[in-house]
């Protein structure tokens, strides 16, 4: 897997280009991709995105989508790549014909209803917390073979507890067999220069959710704070 | 390193967005109006409008502002809002000492039920990248001169919560109504690229 999408600090990317009165699909295909991949379980996830070839993941974001979506599905045996290539042949070649139609407007009016559904995934903690605010703590390093929430340019820093939110499932792959742990949640502050050294901007700080394994005591505040 | 976002019907994505459709429709796995149905949602009906009348609310209700504060998602759904990536909004306030921006550098999570679905530039490497990094320089990017009096912080989104900025209340707005206010409040604003016009005229992203 590569660590194209683990964008934090990385260099070279460029101004940002804002665009006015931005449609919120640029074309047709765009919201029909959208559909499709949050409809289709199984299709679309963030490792499919996160294992595309860096050109295709900066192609676009509906374009990564499309790719990813197309992978899921191939994956898991539910198309095959022949039937998406003589389809989409078909549509190449009729560029007036639309997609096969059916229509179910109760299904459609549950999918509707499933859009304003909340669904909040606290979890019972598995111990009381290990940190709480104001404490300091450091990013461990890890290099992840899969799927992290924890990026690269935190690694091994050190920052303060500002918040301690509820329990989670932790979202980073874990080995096959092994069950996903619960773990506690943290907001964490981050200094600027302890981030980016003296290429900081002044008056700058990193806010960002860290699961309890991705932290550790930082030790040398505590030897330092020792009497 | 732009990334193109301007596609014509006939382009490789819109005819393998076709095939795909097909395929899934004729194996029974989607209906096209249930495709309609999400794509008319986020076009329509789930988008900043939402976010700003959180925002109004706050700007003229102190017991609503504290609520929203303490528990966003939960004060978010007294209006009526809530829904996919939205469970769990926490709500930044700006303030005279503190300006909050909003990103993800791993994806591009954004509270969908308050803001719609987010603009290209969100999801672009060169946000992802580097407003963590030189947040004032690129908020000068978007026209934002934030003053060196006030800290800026960068909030990566990168759990299962989600993060909407508040804005502070633009000041000689003290007679405006509540849905007037609510047209001052920018998409941009609520993300903490922007601020609030200080015009009903004139509404920005």
């Amino acid at each position: 897997m590569t660590a194209i999408h683990d964008m934090g600090g990385v260099p070279g990317y460029g101004p940002v280009r804002p665009e006015q009165n931005e449609p919120v699909f640029h074309s047709e295909w765009e919201g029909r991709v959208f559909g499709l991949a949050t409809t289709v379980r199984g299709g679309l996830s963030r490792r499919r995105l996160e294992a595309l070839d860096p050109d295709t993941y900066l192609s676009g974001y509906y374009q990564r989508w499309l790719a990813a979506l197309e992978n899921g599905l191939t994956e898991r045996g539910v198309l095959t790549r022949e039937d998406i290539d003589a389809k989409a042949d078909h549509f190449r070649h009729n560029p007036g014909a639309s997609p096969t139609r059916v229509v179910d407007p109760a299904l459609a009016g549950r999918v509707r209803e499933g859009m304003y559904r909340q669904r909040r995934e606290h979890k019972t903690p598995p111990g009381p917390p290990a940190f709480a605010v104001g404490d300091c703590v450091r990013a461990r390093f890890i290099r992840h073979e899969g799927h992290t929430r924890l990026p690269r340019y935190v690694q091994g820093k050190r920052g303060t507890v500002t918040a301690v939110y509820a329990a989670y499932d932790l979202q980073d792959d874990v080995p096959p067999g092994e069950d996903v742990p619960v773990q506690q949640l943290y907001s964490v502050r981050f200094e600027g220069g302890e981030l980016w050294g003296e290429s900081a901007e002044p008056g700058a700080a990193l806010y960002i959710d860290m699961w309890e394994g991705y932290l550790e005591p930082d030790n040398d505040q505590v030897q330092r704070s020792a009497p | 390193m732009s990334e193109d976002h301007h596609h014509d019907a006939g382009s490789y994505h819109a005819v393998r967005a076709k095939a795909l459709e097909s395929l899934l429709v004729e194996k029974g796995l989607v209906t096209t109006d249930a495709i309609d149905e999400i794509v008319r949602t986020y076009e329509q009906d789930i988008g900043p409008l939402n976010g700003a009348k959180v925002v109004a609310r706050a700007w003229v209700d102190p017991d609503y502002k504290q609520r929203l504060l303490e528990n966003g998602s939960d004060a978010i759904a007294e209006l009526g809002f809530g829904g996919v990536e939205g469970a769990e909004i926490v709500v930044l306030e700006n303030t005279p000492a503190v300006h909050n921006v909003v990103v993800c550098t791993l994806c591009s999570c954004y509270p969908w039920p308050v803001l719609g679905l987010p603009p290209a530039w969100y999801k672009d490497a060169a946000y992802r990248s580097r407003v963590v990094k030189e947040p004032r320089a690129v908020l000068r990017e978007f026209g934002l001169e934030v003053d060196e009096s006030k800290e800026v912080r960068v909030w990566d989104s990168n759990s299962d919560l989600r993060y909407m900025v508040l804005p502070e209340r633009p000041p000689g707005t003290g007679n405006l109504s509540e849905d007037q206010l609510a047209a001052l409040v920018t998409r941009d604003s609520m993300i903490g690229v922007g601020v609030p016009t200080s015009s009903t005229k004139a509404r920005n992203p």
